[in-house]
């Protein structure tokens, strides 16, 4: 048995493995001129199979969101390791998206296309345009 | 030492990732609704159905009922015990109306 530890604290420290890569799609589209790289990223370190179930992804989740403020966030690869130690070992979770912040606002699906119901003359019910 | 597989094996009360996935995150910022479904106990690897991965959707279309659902991060974790163990599938998004 004692032959054994040495090459136990040899494999301690020096081990990755990547569990997953996932990418999300790009929808919807944008230009990469209006669009910056951000990032989200959390680690948990477990001591002998302790661990909160799944903290480090919601974290790295929550930091990837403020990292990008009025924009929407497409493209994103998501992608869970683990660190190995000797008795320990760290799982990280990486979120990378691109933060696009649109130059006009984009529209929703009820909200009418450009074009339709400009011949409607006045708008309807007598509402007035919001004021400037 | 030759206690240590066992000391081991009664610390084997954890959960494991199995998988992430993520779609694209509204500029809205929405509602925050979020679901969690568990697996029956699976004892000895026997395990029943998988009926219950589709209350995953169900129950976020019940808790945005007439909006959009977009950001969605979902995770598939492992909880094990000796002999038994069960999945756990937690999803959360943004219910945009």
């Amino acid at each position: 048995m004692r032959r054994w530890l040495p090459l136990l604290a040899l494999c301690g420290a020096c081990t990755s493995s990547i569990h997953q890569v996932q990418v999300s799609d790009f929808t919807p589209y944008a230009p990469k001129g209006n669009a910056r790289m951000v990032e989200g990223f959390a680690e948990e370190r477990v001591i002998l199979f302790s661990t909160e179930s799944g903290g480090e992804v919601r974290r790295a989740f929550e930091k990837l969101q403020q990292e990008c403020g009025l924009g929407y966030i497409t493209a994103i690869t998501v992608e869970t390791r683990t660190r190995l130690g000797f008795f320990n070992w760290t799982n990280e979770a990486r979120f990378r998206g691109l933060c696009v912040v649109p130059e006009t606002p984009i529209p929703g699906p009820e909200d009418p296309v450009e074009g339709e119901g400009e011949d409607a003359g006045e708008s309807p019910e007598g509402t007035a345009p919001p004021a400037e | 030492m030759a206690a240590l597989p066992g000391v081991l094996a009664l610390q084997i009360g954890c959960s494991q990732l199995q998988s992430v996935s993520v779609t694209p995150v509204p500029m809205e910022s929405g509602t925050e609704i979020e679901t969690v479904v568990e697996s029956p106990l699976i004892v000895l690897g026997i395990r029943g159905d998988h009926n219950y991965v589709d209350d995953v959707v169900k129950d976020l279309k019940k808790q945005c009922s007439g909006g959009r659902i977009q950001g969605i991060l979902t995770t598939h974790e492992v909880i094990s015990w000796p002999f038994v163990s069960k999945h756990r599938i937690t999803a959360s998004g943004r219910c945009i109306r």
